[in-house]
């Protein structure tokens, strides 16, 4: 989906296929040829004048030829008939098979993108442009490019041939189109200006109201309910004074415009009417002049009027192109049986965006297979950043991850992932059965192999319940289930995958007291084995663990095993001290207090 | 699922619902109508000029130099004021409408965003964020584009045939039947268009698909982390481009049933002196003398008249579509709107509570909508009682109905049966906003909203100073990791990465509670277990929030309720045992058993030699 710089300017404007682009311009000349048909009208018309004059002159009227003309109009008829039905058939096709194609290609195009893309965009932003920027663009397709640039096209043929006609008059007709240009261009950058500040307040207007319904129990908790949101109604006040701006602001440009251009037929008749009594032109000249301006600032008013809309595409298309040209991930290794070796990090650091500080300052260690490694410390140490990294979501900024000796940089991002199986504390549900979303976890997995990853992760007792058992769609990001529900839901995927390798949050093995044992047993089930890599919350659940790594600011502070490290006595035994006050605490003592 | 329409008794005309939503501003979409309409008429003033010019040169052809110049001129200002009217009365109109648009707009969301906040909770999560992000921004805004454009556009489209009719039969009536013949022709291949039911139907599908593809895109892009994790972008991307292959045909389907129609329709507007000559032919054969320059004026006139049909007329092709999308609009909003909100209570019969017990009594509950017979109950007969300034832990297996029971007394659900009292007064009488001012909440799942984290804590109590701000953010132990960001308390949540743990967020909404020292509090403790320091901190600031108040806790560790005066266990909707900790140990019943799970749980751990592990399945 690259755009080269090589590519014809219309079509990099549009972000347009190769295909798009020609069936684009096969639509302008379709449409050019309707115009053109639309011209024959016109010229019988002037003829039927020449006709009936005559008898003005005391000659006779022609009332065959009349009649023979009449039967030429219908031929006419017939041909803008024809070419109206073949540009109608030529836009259409060609805006909505280049939406699809455009669709595709970028859908296709985010599938090759690295996973830190994903985690640092504003996902529904790439929703936006996948929908909304190319739905508008479709709009413009099909039925304001054509129209325009055949517009122009046949504006220029006829105002060629009225010039060779009567070139003082064709002066008139078309002479209030410069000026009229002109008003336009030079609102362009005010214009623009303000498009852009819509476009941040409409952005900021959106933002505010999804705050507000996310937020809505919060909301309704601190009586801030409808207008008594005070950043929701500033945000939706501003969009409406600043759409109010624009719409001024365009509206008076291209009435102004329009208005200078009109003027034209007045000048034609002043003029026409002058050079009549000077007997420099005839009265059928005159006439043909008067019906062209009666109709030949219609197409043109309407380029005026879209100009706006097309500065405002400029905006959306480049979001497109941004997006198409935004790079794939690197490296093509194949990282198959690599999930079974040692996996070493060698003094990696790491930082999310340009902006932010470093997370992670120079960590090392090592993992072997089949063995348990904890990280634990503070919040903000950066122990989900370190299972990220090894999930490959993020590359290190400097230092390496390496499995079996082999870079994961370099290797192919989704045959590394196959390697591993992620069990993190915010889970994607689907829109789909419970069934669907648990075979997730490895596609083409039978019904019975889904059931029994479920039955070891406890989701089968809840599953049941529901209303329509396996078969229970989950809505919008499954609306229906309880944190503890997904998060088995969660680890009966990470089962039916069975990787060699576990990235765990074991706040996720946190639940009710009913349930706590029954996941914890699930969580033992998925772990026996593999290589552990778990971010632990509760230090007593890690005590077994082969290397506890402690991180502290980004650096690994200590390590060893747990004995090792409460001999140490340093920040571990620190944490495990106040865990153990914190276990013993209780409301109770609130009242004590 | 809401149902369509629901509570939507009234039957009125989509037309006079979109009007009412312009409130105070109705009589200006009517100017910009009237302006528009008049706009219209102006628009053939330039053709009048013309018939003058005409006329004038056809009553002394071919002698021109006896026309009179200064007439002339005249002519040729008419047509320019002409078109200075048209155009100067549509600009008004436009900023007429637009200004009634854009006000409708503003209002029409905010009447949304409070609706949502007071319906029953669940039905807002039935709706889904998608759906309601979608009705606030495409929905309103194609309520706006009607009044800002579509509503001038008509009264202009209607004006025009009438101006037309009028004209045209005021220089000559079969001249005008004639092109009363055209313009009726070209509407009866546009009504054969839409009378075709299939088409109609289609068009519809059409929008519905849109809206199916815009999900699927959602999806895609949403679960993209999640599907490369397990390698199946190829199949989720085979749902996608399902999705918009469907799309696309169905989208030509509709375009392609009127490529015969659109350019009949085109043909016919444009050759509408086919439909005059003939008539011209009829009249003009026998006439001679002042009767045929009478003739020829008249057949001129029209000839260089009737092309403007086209333009006036092309305008009216897009009114029905137009009305089609608007409806179908408002249909959506309507599934947002027509939900029911909780009944408040009738004004001058609110009540407030004087003391601050908190009282559950018999209280069913169903998520169902409607609550019939058969459906599953999540509360049934539920009493509670809990004395003022005393704290009641609910415990119980997940599903059980704990947080239901503090969803009920925040009122954001209605109880199917019995009442859930504030000192003796029940909730639905009172005004949800004095509700909200004797009950704070802190829930597991905090928001934090894209303001500033002073905002942030302030939205709890909107007069209170930066100092009281702080005092309660040192109290929740907040203080500290706030004035640690990059602009300390007026750093924006969410901003330049800006992230908060899920245990500074829940300090920071325990603040918002401190702040708002309401006698009442319900909170719930949250499941995950944050960092040891985050935890230690966060049970200090609950000490702080619920000295002295009357408190619901839904506690998720057991070891946290030992200390409550009351501890209510709840399994299957109901309240099966209730007593202090120690009694309820004693009673060796299901509370006893939950707590032995517990204490084993607590020792539980992961290791490579897995010593709980079992097979692998």
């Amino acid at each position: 989906m690259a755009f080269s710089n090589k590519i014809p300017r219309l079509q990099r404007a549009l972000a347009l296929t190769d295909r798009g682009y020609r069936s684009l311009k096969g639509a302008i000349a379709a449409c050019t040829l309707t115009n053109l048909a639309l011209m024959v009208p016109f010229a019988i018309t002037v003829m039927v004048f020449g006709v009936v004059l005559m008898r003005l002159t005391g000659q006779q009227v022609d009332w065959q030829a009349l009649w023979g003309l009449f039967a030429a109009g219908v031929l006419g008829l017939l041909a803008v008939f024809l070419c109206a039905r073949n540009d109608y058939r030529r836009t259409y096709v060609t805006a909505y098979r280049e939406t699809e194609a455009t669709r595709m290609g970028l859908a296709e195009h985010l599938r090759r993108l690295p996973m830190g893309f994903f985690n640092q965009r504003d996902l529904s932003e790439l929703t936006e442009n996948l929908m909304g920027d190319v739905s508008s663009r479709e709009s413009l397709m099909s039925s304001t490019i054509p129209q325009l640039a055949a517009s122009c096209a046949s504006t220029a043929v006829v105002c060629a041939m009225l010039a060779l006609f009567e070139w003082r008059l064709a002066l008139c007709v078309f002479a209030t189109l410069p000026a009229a240009l002109l008003i336009v261009l030079a609102a362009r950058g005010h214009e623009r200006r303000l498009f852009e500040r819509q476009t941040g307040a409409r952005l900021e207007a959106t933002a505010r109201l999804m705050d507000y319904v996310e937020g809505i129990r919060d909301i309704r908790a601190c009586r801030q309910v409808g207008a008594q949101s005070a950043p929701m109604r500033a945000a939706l006040g501003a969009l409406r004074d600043i759409a109010m701006r624009v719409e001024l602001a365009v509206d008076v440009c291209v009435s102004a415009a329009t208005t200078v251009l009109q003027a034209g037929v007045g000048l034609t008749v002043f003029v026409g009417t002058t050079l009549l009594t000077g007997g420099e032109v005839d009265f059928v000249t005159l006439l043909m002049f008067l019906l062209i301006a009666s109709r030949v600032y219609g197409p043109i008013t309407s380029i005026l009027s879209q100009l706006p809309n097309l500065l405002q595409l400029s905006g959306r298309t480049a979001r497109l192109r941004a997006l198409a040209d935004e790079p794939a991930a690197a490296g093509t290794g194949d990282a198959s049986g690599l999930g079974a070796k040692p996996v070493e990090l060698r003094d990696v650091r790491f930082s999310y965006g340009a902006g932010g500080g470093e997370v992670l300052r120079g960590v090392s260690f090592r993992m072997e297979p089949g063995t348990v490694t904890a990280l634990v410390g503070p919040s903000g140490s950066g122990k989900s950043t370190v299972a990220k990294l090894v999930a490959r979501f993020f590359s290190p900024s400097s230092g390496s991850i390496s499995a079996g000796g082999a870079d994961l940089a370099s290797l192919d991002e989704e045959s590394w992932l196959k390697n591993v199986s992620v069990v993190f504390q915010d889970v994607t549900l689907f829109d789909d059965t419970v069934m669907e979303n648990i075979r997730m976890g490895r596609a083409g997995a039978t019904d019975e192999e889904v059931r029994a990853a479920a039955r070891a992760a406890h989701c089968e007792e809840f599953v049941e319940r529901m209303p329509e058992g396996w078969a229970t769609r989950l809505g919008e990001n499954g609306a229906r289930l309880s944190g503890g529900e997904r998060q088995r839901i969660s680890i009966a995927r990470a089962l039916l995958k069975n990787a060699p390798i576990v990235l765990l949050d074991e706040a996720t093995s946190s639940l009710d007291p009913e349930n706590e044992t029954l996941v914890q047993d699930a969580v033992s089930r998925l772990c026996a084995g593999k290589t552990v890599l778990v971010i632990a919350h509760r230090l007593r659940t890690v005590s077994g663990a082969d290397q506890i790594i402690v991180l502290d600011g980004g650096c690994v502070a200590e390590r060893g095993t747990h004995a090792d490290l409460m001999e140490a006595g340093g920040l571990y035994a620190r944490l495990v001290r106040i865990q153990t006050e914190s276990l013993g605490w209780s409301v109770g003592d609130a009242a004590r207090a | 699922m809401a149902k369509r329409k629901e509570g939507a008794g009234r039957e009125e005309s989509w037309a006079a619902r979109v009007i009412g939503f312009t409130g105070g501003g109705r009589w200006l979409i009517y100017l910009s109508m009237a302006l528009s309409a008049l706009s219209s008429v102006c628009s053939f003033l330039p053709f009048v000029a013309v018939y003058l010019v005409v006329a004038d040169v056809i009553a002394v052809y071919p002698d021109f130099s006896a026309l009179d110049a200064a007439r002339m001129a005249g002519f040729g200002w008419m047509a320019v004021a002409g078109v200075a009217g048209n155009i100067g009365l549509y600009l008004a109109a436009l900023l007429c409408a637009h200004s009634a648009a854009f006000d409708a707009e503003y209002n029409l969301k905010l009447q949304i965003a409070e609706h949502l906040a007071r319906m029953p909770l669940g039905r807002l999560e039935a709706l889904g964020t998608g759906r309601v992000g979608k009705v606030m921004d495409e929905s309103v805004g194609a309520i706006e584009g009607f009044f800002a454009h579509s509503l001038p556009d008509m009264a202009a489209a209607f004006a025009a045939p009438v101006a037309i009719v009028v004209l045209l039969f005021v220089f000559d009536w079969r001249f005008g039947l004639a092109a009363v013949a055209c313009v009726v022709s070209a509407f009866g291949v546009e009504a054969a268009g839409f009378s075709n039911k299939a088409i109609t139907d289609k068009m519809q599908r059409h929008l519905v698909n849109q809206e199916l593809m815009t999900n699927a895109t959602v999806e895609y892009v949403r679960g993209m982390p999640v599907v490369k994790a397990f390698g199946q972008t190829a199949e989720s991307f085979g749902r996608l481009s399902e999705a918009v292959r469907a799309y696309t045909d169905l989208a030509l389907d509709v375009a392609l049933f009127w490529q015969s129609l659109m350019p009949a329709f085109t043909a016919i507007i444009n050759n509408a002196y086919l439909f005059v000559l003939p008539v011209g032919i009829a009249l003009g054969a026998g006439l001679s003398g002042a009767d045929f320059r009478a003739f020829a004026l008249d057949f001129i006139f029209y000839l260089l008249f009737v092309p403007s049909i086209a333009g006036a007329l092309n305008k009216m092709m897009y009114i029905s579509e137009d009305s089609m999308i608007i409806s179908s609009q408002l249909a959506r909003i309507d599934e947002v709107l027509g939900v029911p909100a909780l009944p408040a209570p009738a004004p001058g019969r609110a009540l407030a509570p004087e003391r601050f017990d908190v009282e559950l009594d018999h209280v069913s509950f169903s998520y169902e909508a409607g609550g019939g017979e058969g459906a599953p109950l999540a509360l049934d007969d539920v009493s509670l009682a809990v004395p003022e300034g005393t704290t009641c832990a609910i415990v119980g297996p997940s599903g059980a109905g704990k947080s239901t029971i503090a969803s009920l007394v925040a009122r954001f659900w209605d109880v199917s049966a019995g009442a859930v009292r504030i000192g003796g007064v029940d909730v639905r009488d009172m005004e949800p906003d004095a509700l909200m001012g004797c009950v704070s909440l802190v829930f597991q799942d905090v928001h934090l909203f894209r303001t500033s984290m002073l905002e942030n804590i302030r939205m709890a109590r909107p007069g209170a100073t930066r100092e009281e701000v702080v005092e309660a953010a040192r109290a929740a132990q907040a203080d500290a990791f706030i004035r640690a960001l990059p602009q300390g308390y007026d750093t924006v949540y969410g901003g330049e990465g800006v992230h908060l743990s899920g245990g500074e967020a829940q300090r920071v909404s325990i603040a918002r509670a401190i702040l708002a020292d309401r006698p009442v509090v319900v909170l719930d403790e949250a499941t995950a277990f944050s960092d040891p320091e985050n935890e230690h901190l966060i049970q200090k600031a609950f000490e702080r929030l619920m000295a002295g108040k009357t408190v619901i806790m839904i506690a998720h560790r057991l070891s946290t309720v030992v200390g409550a005066d009351q501890i209510a266990v709840v399994d299957g909707g109901r309240v099966v045992e209730r007593g202090r900790h120690g009694e309820l140990l004693a009673a060796d019943g299901a509370y006893a058993r939950m707590w032995a799970r517990y204490t084993q749980a607590l020792s539980w751990g992961i290791g490579s030699d897995a010593p709980n592990g079992k097979e692998m399945v």
